[in-house]
């Protein structure tokens, strides 16, 4: 336990920060300090060239001890860059580090000021404050957490697959779960990938078999999380297995039922983006991890109208197709989580101009992707629907990305994206290959060197949005404004590639509530800091891997569901977590139970107990912003670290000296 | 349901060019029973005098809403650039305090708050009667008609609730309740008739105006609605010059003339006598 001086008279140091000239130049920072001086309680003053040094520390900390300090108060930055540093700094000499206090002269006075003589007066208002709130200060004990020693995974595209193989590796348990019957995501569906031209399937497949495999990763395949209860360390998840109407553990994926199923080649399959038909008893591809069969509720005669020949049970030897399957419901607790649930393309409904789902020829990329693939419906051949090789193809980009009628973002990979396909279509066709583009974004290892490449293959590249797409006869006209040429073109196609933005998946908001995380204005969900902590969320020990926070290509997916795998792991390995203790506290005896913070909450921490009859705060989840001590209308939640007291005093030092200023 | 009663702003061309126009959507809005007030002492909607000075298009439009927001009524505009300059207009004035504050100064002692909204005739029938209502309301189905509806460039301008701005749909439906044949003429429902470039380069507007009438009839419409007296310019009028020698004609209507036709009124009391197509031969399969 540290000591503190709490209970005896306060003892203030003031240290008024240089920081350069980044304060210095603004703010006359001696002045300060003398200021400081005159100040009730304050028995140390001293300015430092920059306080958050190794010898500006050293300075305090000589101070404290040689000046018996019990409070300090620093003017510096923000409390936000540097806040954590001194609360240490102060725990180093013995001194409980929450009897700091931060006042902040650079982001909101010396920053943001011009004059010297007006920033200063705002300086020492600020220490002032400080100084006045200081001795209020409580001494507050961080708590510590135990952390459960496994990881939820949302997610088995190669965002989740990397950060559960990451994860499983280092010796932690995994529970990768997965909403489609196999895992592989997006990736799975690519032909071959950008600018290496690596075989998708061939570098994926491997890690799907190992996720598939490893003695630390459980699967659970067409399942989805339907609630998360507790915190950073005890996660309770309830996860919903649908059933697949076949046994998992008989299954041999041989796809002897498939083939028998009577609806065999009439259903469109959702791995050939449409493109290629399976049965309702199918394997969702090749590769595919569990390699088991699904029946599809949604189609199978049997399932939908009572009455079929069965021919899939006949076909299947070790007898694994039940037809009485349920829904079953798994509890796990874990102590990490990370959130890899991908994208999906826009949906083209609010764009018809460009004629997607309405003229047969004009495709996705991902639609291409499988046209391109060796082992898809037309195993390689680029064709169109009524089998002719075509004559030219036309890549439009930016379609539901960059517009301010759709997502005014732009999705970072479809430049490259379509660079790609232009390639693939000139090597498998003579097709004539044009590129609609506002401009090409190729910022990347390889990128820009695989754009040059392309350019020289014999495609044309016409600066201009494509703006519509008709049909004419066979031909599919597309029409842009070519903003080089200074005119409207528009060029006749066999083929229409369009490059769809990606955009969150429809049920982002759903997932968003379940795991109390928020969004950015996108619709992707947000990072805790867009630069520094870009794979952890607002809720402690939940992470973030892949396009599911904004859209990312292969390599950036991988290194952010390595990140997020790392920040689980650090916090696994630590075994315990601290939580800090500035939170809210309910004062049962005051406590009416009218339950009005439990609505206010927004990180759901706060429980009624119901047979004592008051609210009480989970302390692990309590984030102390405050809002239910706002919200509580007979005062009975108190602040720790923010009380009414507190923040009295600390306006009072404001306004104090702001009467004196005005009289002067 | 109280009567639905609205301000009327028929602009220039209702007055002139497209005196057809204004006639059948008064008949027909009197026989739905929706009354119109016509905007007393109108003005400009701004059109001529926006590409110089966007305010002054703001004030010219504003004048007209004001009178509409004093009495509590939204617009109809049927004329298309009217429409779309007043609907501007309310949405600017409504969104925008600032630009509020400078047209209402520009206004003087009459002020706009933007409350009010703006319709085109087209919405009012669609939305407001309803096609349930009108479907009632046929007594003379235009069947043997095979329409292409045709909207332009402007009635889903500014971007609005009403319908989509690539691929309307509303004319579609209404044509359909009167019993009508509606082709799919989509993507040139929203294609330009060529009519901006009239003045400035006439080769090319005529050559617009000529792909608007084949497309229709390779897609085997013998007739097209309208909704815009600039469409009609160009689609009626100057359609025989559009087209080359041997390249049949397709009649043009307002599609408000279609509705009083299929409710049963006097083609004379429509104004169909001003058509230059002759509708004649395509009205003559009509019972």
């Amino acid at each position: 336990m540290t000591p503190t001086h709490a209970s005896e008279k306060p003892r203030i140091g003031v240290f008024v920060c240089y920081c350069g000239s980044n304060i210095a130049a603004t703010v006359d920072v001696e002045k300060v300090a003398e200021y400081a001086a005159t100040l009730p309680n304050v028995v140390f003053t001293q300015t430092n060239k920059y306080t958050c040094s190794d010898p500006g520390q050293e300075e305090i900390r000589k101070a404290i001890i040689e000046h018996k300090l019990n409070r300090v108060v620093i003017a510096a930055c923000s409390p936000r860059m540097h806040e954590v540093t001194w609360r240490r700094l102060l725990q180093g000499t013995g001194l409980n580090p929450y009897l700091l206090q931060v006042a902040n002269i650079r982001e909101h006075v010396s920053w943001v000021h011009q004059d010297r003589g007006e920033a200063t007066q705002k300086a020492k208002e600020l220490v002032a404050a400080a100084v006045e709130r200081v001795p209020l200060h409580e001494p507050l004990e961080p708590r510590q957490v135990k952390i459960a020693p496994s990881t939820l995974i949302v997610g088995g595209g190669i965002a989740g697959i990397q950060a559960a193989l990451d994860i499983a590796n280092a010796g932690y348990h995994v529970y990768l779960v997965e909403k489609q019957p196999s895992i592989g995501g997006n990736m799975a569906k690519l032909d071959k990938t950008f600018p290496t031209l690596d075989c998708a399937q061939c570098i994926l497949a491997p890690k799907m078999v190992d996720a598939g495999r490893h003695e630390n990763i459980t699967l659970f395949s067409y399942s989805e999380v339907v609630s998360v209860e507790g915190h950073v360390g005890q996660f309770r998840v309830r996860i919903k297995r649908k059933p697949r109407y076949v046994k998992e553990d008989v299954c041999t994926g041989c796809g002897l039922c498939t083939q028998a199923c009577v609806l065999k080649d009439r259903i469109p399959s959702e791995f050939e983006m449409g493109m290629g038909k399976r049965g309702a008893a199918y394997i969702p591809f090749p590769q595919a991890v569990p390699l088991k069969a699904i029946i599809d509720a949604e189609h199978c005669l049997l399932l939908t109208r009572g009455k079929c020949s069965m021919k899939c049970v006949k076909a299947c030897g070790p007898g694994a197709i039940d037809f009485k399957q349920q829904e079953e419901y798994v509890e796990v607790e874990v102590g990490t989580i990370i959130l890899a649930t991908g994208f999906e393309l826009y949906d083209m409904s609010a764009l018809p101009q460009y004629g997607y789902g309405r003229y047969d020829n004009v495709l996705d990329g991902l639609q291409f992707e499988r046209l391109c693939n060796a082992s898809g419906p037309t195993e390689g051949r680029i064709v169109t629907k009524d089998g002719r090789v075509p004559e030219s193809i036309a890549f439009l980009h930016c379609i539901g990305s960059r517009d301010e009628n759709t997502n005014p973002y732009c999705s970072q990979l479809c430049c490259m994206h379509n660079l790609k396909l232009a390639h693939l279509a000139r090597e498998k066709t003579h097709a004539k290959v044009y590129q609609f583009y506002i401009d090409i974004r190729a910022g990347g290892k390889g990128y820009e060197e695989f754009y040059k490449r392309v350019q020289h293959e014999g495609i044309h590249f016409i600066r201009g949005k494509g703006s519509e797409v008709i049909q004419d006869g066979d031909k599919l006209i597309v029409r842009a404004e070519d903003t080089l040429l200074g005119k409207v073109v528009e060029v006749p196609v066999d083929m229409v590639v369009l490059a769809i933005g990606m955009v969150p998946p429809k049920d982002i908001e759903n997932v968003a509530r379940i795991f109390n995380i928020n969004r950015s204005r996108d619709g992707f969900f947000m990072e805790a800091h867009p630069k520094l902590r870009p794979a952890e969320t607002n809720v402690e020990g939940v992470f973030l891997a892949g396009a599911c926070q904004g859209p990312k290509d292969i390599p950036a997916t991988v290194a952010h569901a390595s990140a997020a795998a790392a920040q689980a792991l650090s916090l696994m390995s630590r075994g315990q977590a601290t939580i800090e203790p500035i939170i809210a506290e309910v004062i049962a005896e005051k406590c009416s139970a009218c339950g009005e913070c439990i609505v206010a909450c927004p990180f759901k921490a706060i429980r009624m107990d119901e047979e004592a009859r008051h609210a009480y705060v989970v302390s692990a989840m309590c984030k102390g912003c405050g809002t239910c001590v706002a919200a509580c209308p007979s005062k009975s939640i108190k602040m720790a670290h923010f009380t009414d007291q507190q923040l009295i005093a600390e306006i009072e030092g404001i306004l104090g000296r702001m009467s004196e200023y005005e009289l002067a | 349901m109280s009567p639905l009663r609205y301000a009327y702003y028929p602009g220039c061309s209702l007055t002139t060019s497209a005196k057809e126009y204004d006639r059948s959507v008064r008949a027909v809005f009197d026989a739905l029973g929706v009354e119109l007030l016509e905007i007393e002492g109108w003005n400009c909607c701004g059109a001529t005098p926006a590409s110089q000075n966007e305010l002054l298009m703001y004030a010219l439009s504003g004048r007209n809403l004001a009178w509409a927001e004093a009495r509590g009524l939204d617009v109809v505009a049927p004329c298309s650039e009217c429409f779309k300059n007043l609907n501007k207009t309310a949405q600017a004035v409504r969104s925008d305090p600032h630009l509020r504050a400078e047209v209402n100064a520009v206004l003087g002692d009459v002020s706009l708050t933007g409350k009010v909204r703006v319709k085109h005739p087209l919405e009012v029938l669609v939305r407001d009667v309803g096609l349930e209502e009108i479907r009632r309301r046929v007594t003379r189905p235009l069947a043997g008609l095979k329409i292409a509806p045709y909207y332009g460039c402007l009635i889903t301008r500014p971007r609005n609730e009403f319908d989509s701005p690539e691929n309307p749909t509303a004319m579609d439906e209404l044509m359909a309740a009167l019993g009508a044949e509606v082709v799919d003429y989509f993507p040139y429902k929203t294609h330009c008739c060529g009519g901006a470039l009239l003045l400035s380069n006439k080769r090319i507007a005529l050559g617009m105006t000529r792909d608007l009438v084949l497309k229709a009839q390779q897609r085997g419409a013998n007739s097209m609605a309208l909704a815009c007296p600039m469409c009609d310019m160009m689609l009626d009028p100057y359609q025989g010059p559009a087209l080359r020698a041997g390249e049949k004609p397709l009649p043009t209507f307002y599609f408000t003339q279609l509705v009083g036709l299929a409710l049963g009124m006097n083609p004379d009391q429509l104004g169909f006598a001003d058509r230059v197509v002759s509708p004649r031969e395509v009205l003559a399969a009509l019972s």
